[in-house]
Order: structure tokens, then sequence, then C-alpha cells
């Protein structure tokens, strides 16, 4: 996970990826749940996104690339120690705001 | 995305730009003059309070709390097990004090939900329009034969991080060669499940290194515990005999405790030890319980959406203290609690609903320095009931088997978790 292996992930994710970000874009304004559920992933990734630790940084990330990750975390074509058992009740529109929230705060460099 | 004619990084870009929006740029602005007392200053009160300042800066946040630094029970086991410093584990209010937290270091002493207020040891009374309340537990020293709470002086219970941590590693150190000791722990419900077995591991850990001959005994308060499996397979594999389990139904409960002679006995025969760590069952702690919000029970019940006492407007009670749907007691959960919270009583005090969000919780364990081992969960609260529940399709144990590369993996995660959360609770 520190380093996912992009190769591995399945080439039909990148359709759905893009058809979620554009579909939670419309049901963007009733995103108001994912404002408690990005607090779970910074409890390990660290405040605002940013790691202090293992756990690679998230804040900053293109979301496009944070999206395809949890998307193969979720489907089980990118294997993990941990983040596999997180994402599965994680419906699309929930990856796709994640992804989308975390790619807007400042990285680690900015 | 042909309909549209976009490329797929058009349409990224766009749905970032449109979801971002609502979740950074409508702070809810909370009635005029605000005040939100946290009662606690460990993982939940301080990630709470934390929160609260971040999500809604015009509140008045004052965090109620009973010792200018707070000492971690996570990674007090490895302080136990020689592999830390009591100095690595021990955080100041320092940060929340930057973040335009009050932080009063003057324990409460009493809590009235019908006048809203917290009274302090001092006598000063702060009135509040919501209050968080995250004070751990207490033990309960009066359901173990014959023993108070000064027993903890020869058999500590280092189930608080802090001196009582300092006592049980040194009584290990200066154990005589081939010595016993002896872990007690209590029934379920108590704070950190997985706790107990860490702490065998990582005893077990230090004495492979300086006292090989030495032994560990389990006597349980229950037959069986969090991550039995792999915590078994572990020391199988790195501390070969040297721990034995023993399961409730083998002893059939404690019946005396003879402190002087380091002898615990049960039912079905007596175990004598050379350290005896005696964790005694545990409730909410004091200030939760005088207050009424345990009803008949020895925790408080809660709303699952809002957190908020089922026996007491205003009051939300998070972490240890609380019965969180099907959330085990740990520091993760708490800290998870305590921003769910803040989200929840922004909301209130705006005169919004709150939000009902995804809930996570993975409890790392370590079975030695080099080998980490996690349970994990997902939860979110009933619509019907609002009780927070284990979400189906998510959580569970790490993979059992002969897996090197993945429990390394796991104690190196363990370490950034450990990192990043007290970064996140106590760090600039
Ligand atoms: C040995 C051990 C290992 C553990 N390891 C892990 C782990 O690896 N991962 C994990 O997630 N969890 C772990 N835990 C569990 C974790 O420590 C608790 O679940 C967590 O501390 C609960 O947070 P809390 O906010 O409810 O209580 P606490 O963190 O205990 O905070 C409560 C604070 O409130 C203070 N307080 C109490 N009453 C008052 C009052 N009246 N006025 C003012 N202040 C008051 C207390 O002194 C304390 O500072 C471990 C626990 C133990 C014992």
């Amino acid at each position: 996970m520190t380093c996912p292996d992009l190769d591995r992930v399945h080439h039909g994710v990148f359709a759905i990826i893009a058809s979620v970000l554009a579909s939670a874009g419309i049901a963007g304004a009733a995103d108001g749940p994912r404002s408690v559920t990005v607090e779970a992933c910074t409890t390990c990734h660290g405040p605002g996104g940013i790691s202090h630790g293992t756990m690679p940084t998230i804040a900053g990330m293109d979301s496009e690339t944070l999206a395809e990750v949890l998307l193969a975390f979720r489907d089980g074509s990118l294997e993990s120690t941990v983040m596999g058992r997180l994402v599965g009740p994680l419906s699309d529109e929930d990856i796709a705001g994640i992804a989308a929230y975390f790619a807007a705060l400042p990285g680690a460099d900015q | 995305m042909t309909k549209t004619g976009l490329t797929r990084r058009q349409a990224l870009g766009l749905a970032g730009a449109a979801l971002t929006a609502p979740i950074l740029a409508t702070p809810a602005r909370a009635q005029a003059g605000a005040h939100v007392v946290v009662v606690g200053g460990g993982f939940g009160g301080t990630a709470a309070a934390r929160a609260m300042r971040r999500i809604m800066p015009e509140v008045a946040v004052t965090l109620v709390t009973d010792a200018p630094t707070f000492t971690t029970c996570p990674f007090s086991n490895l302080v136990i097990g020689g592999l830390r410093d009591m100095s690595e584990i021990r955080f100041s209010y320092d940060a929340l004090h930057n973040d335009g937290v009050t932080v009063r270091l003057d324990p409460a002493v009493a809590l009235d939900p019908a006048g809203r207020t917290v009274t302090l040891q001092s006598g000063d009374k702060l009135s509040y329009d919501r209050a968080i309340v995250s004070p751990g537990v207490d033990f309960r020293y009066e359901a173990l034969p014959g023993v108070g709470p000064e027993v903890a002086e020869r058999l500590p219970h280092a189930w608080k991080a802090g001196a009582q941590t300092i006592l049980l590693r040194d009584l290990i150190r200066s154990m005589p060669q081939g010595g016993t000791v002896i872990i007690a722990p209590p029934d379920n419900p108590f704070r950190c499940p997985p706790g107990p077995y860490e702490r065998a591991s990582l005893i077990a850990s230090y004495l492979s290194r300086h006292n090989p001959t030495a032994k560990i005994v389990i006597v349980d308060g229950k037959d069986k515990f969090s991550k039995q499996g792999l915590f078994m397979e572990g020391w199988q594999a790195l501390y070969p005999g040297m721990i034995d389990f023993v399961p409730f139904s083998e002893h059939g409960g404690l019946k005396g405790i003879d402190a002087d002679a380091r002898r615990i006995e049960t039912f079905f025969g007596d175990f004598k030890g050379d350290v005896i760590n005696l964790i005694p069952p545990q409730q909410a702690a004091a200030i939760v319980l005088d207050a009424g919000l345990g009803g008949s029970g020895l925790w408080c019940e809660i709303d699952g959406l809002t957190f908020e006492a089922r026996e007491a407007a205003h009051v939300h009670v998070i972490g240890d203290a609380a019965i969180v749907g099907d959330m085990p007691k740990s520091g993760f959960a708490a800290a998870t609690q305590g921003k769910a919270c803040a989200h929840a009583v922004a909301a209130l005090l705006a005169g919004r609903e709150p939000q009902r969000g995804i809930l996570m919780n993975t409890c790392y364990s370590f079975v030695g320095p080099e080998y980490g081992i996690s349970v994990a969960g997902v939860y979110r609260s009933a619509p019907d009931t609002n009780r927070l529940v284990s979400l189906p399709g998510a959580g569970g144990t790490s993979a059992a088997g002969d897996l090197p590369e993945l429990r390394r993996d796991e104690a190196n995660y363990a370490r950034g978790w450990y990192a990043n959360l007290t970064q996140e609770l106590f760090g600039a």
C-alpha cells in the first residue's frame, strides 16, 4: 500500500471511476455524510491526510489515482494488509467523494 | 461519458470541484456564543475538542482534564516490554491551546444535565450548550475477592498508563530467573479487548531476551479472547512454551487474592506468581455514572448518530465510558467517535440534521517487535434505531498462517497508526 502497484489494477476500473466521479458530482450536494466518513481516514493517514508515519500521505493526491486505488482495494485486485477490510461498505459515490476531498487538500510539500 | 463528450480527466476534474465545494465551503454557523465543554483529555476528548474548533471555529471549547500531560495506553505494552521509553508515549496539551481550546487542569466533580453545568474540583462551574464526555473507565475492585484499590501498589493493573506502567515494567525486570508472571484479565466488556494478550506477547519478548526460562500464565476471566488464533499462532512461532492461557472454564473464577504471597486462588486451584498483573473489571468513569448517565447499568447508553446519552439531552458520551453499538473500547474508536461527535454537535448547534457517516476502527497488536496483527471494523448507525452497527462485507482479522512479510508490514503500520493518531490528537 505504500506504493500501490497500479499495473495490477484491473483496466475496467478506469471506466467505473470516470462514471462514478461524474455521477457523484451531480449528487455532490448531498455529500454531508462524507464529512464524517473522511474523518475515519485521517486516524491512520494523518491529520489533514498528511502522514507522519508508514501510511502514505493522501492529501493532495490525484483524485483519479486515489479513487482507482480504493476501488481496487474494494474489488480485491490490489492486495493490502488492512485497507481491503475497510473499504467493502463504501459505495462508488463514497469512494469518489473521499478521493475528491483529499485531492483538494494541500499535500505535504505545499 | 460518451454522451457528454468529456475526457475522463475532465470529468474527474469537474466532479472533484462539485464534490469538494459542499464539504469545504459550507462552515455551519452556530448559535452566537455557543460553549462546548469536553470532559476528559484522552483519545475521545482531545479528538472531539480539536475537531470542534476545526469544524466550527466560532464555538468556544473548554477541555476539562485531570493532569498536565496524557500518557497513552496504546504502546504502553511496548514500554513494559522495554521497547519504548515512557517519554515517547507522553503528550502535552500545548497544541490544543494553540487551536484555541481552553484547557482546564481541574477535574470535573459533577455534571448536571438539567442545569447544563459541569462543576470542577476548584468549585468553578462551567455552563454548556453541549457537553462531550470521554472520561474512560474506572476499576471495580469491589468485584474482586477481598482486595481494594490499594492492591495495585503490589499487583499493578497498568491499565491506565503512567506510574502503573513503570511499576509493572520494573517488577518484571527485577523478577528472579525462571520466575512466573501472572496476567489476570477480566471478563468482557473492558478497555482494549486484545490488550492483555499483546501485553503477554511483549512481556514474553522481553523475557526471551533477559529471562528465557521464565513463564507467563494468563488466568483469564473468559474462555475466548480477541484475535486468539493469531496470538496463539504468534506465541508458538516466537515464544514456544512460554505463555500458558488458562480459560475461565478451567479455573472457575477468582476466589481469593493474596497480595503478600503473590497468589491467586481460584475455584479449581491456586496460581503462584512472582509478578501479578491484576486487571480489574471495569465500568464507566465516575463522572458519567454519578450523573445518572448509566441508568441502572455500568456504562452509558447513547444514540449512535449524535452520541447523545439516552438518559440526558445535550450530553454526548463517547469512548470507553459508552456502549457504542458494535464498536470496541479502543483508542482508535474513541478518536473516530470524537470527530464524528464533533460533526454531530456542530450540526445540532447550527440547527441542521446530523449526518449519518461511516466510522472505522483498526486495533493493531504487537505479538513481537516486528510481528503485527490487526482486527478491523466498519460501522454506520442504523436508520431505524441509530445503533452503530458493524457493516457486512468488511472488518475481521489479519489472515492466519505463516506470513512473515504481512506480520512485518502490520508492525510497521501499527507504528504508523500511532504516529499519525497521536499527531492528530496532540501534534502541532
Ligand atoms: C495496555 C493497553 C493497550 C492499549 N492499546 C491500544 C491500541 O493499541 N489501540 C487502540 O486503539 N486502543 C488501545 N487501548 C485502548 C485505549 O487506551 C482506550 O480505548 C482509550 O484510551 C479510550 O479513550 P477515552 O477517551 O474513552 O478514555 P481515555 O483515553 O482514558 O481518556 C480519558 C481521560 O479523562 C480523564 N478523566 C477521567 N475522569 C475525569 C474527570 N472527572 N475530570 C477530568 N478528567 C477526567 C482521564 O484521566 C483521562 O485522561 C489500549 C489500552 C490499554 C490499557
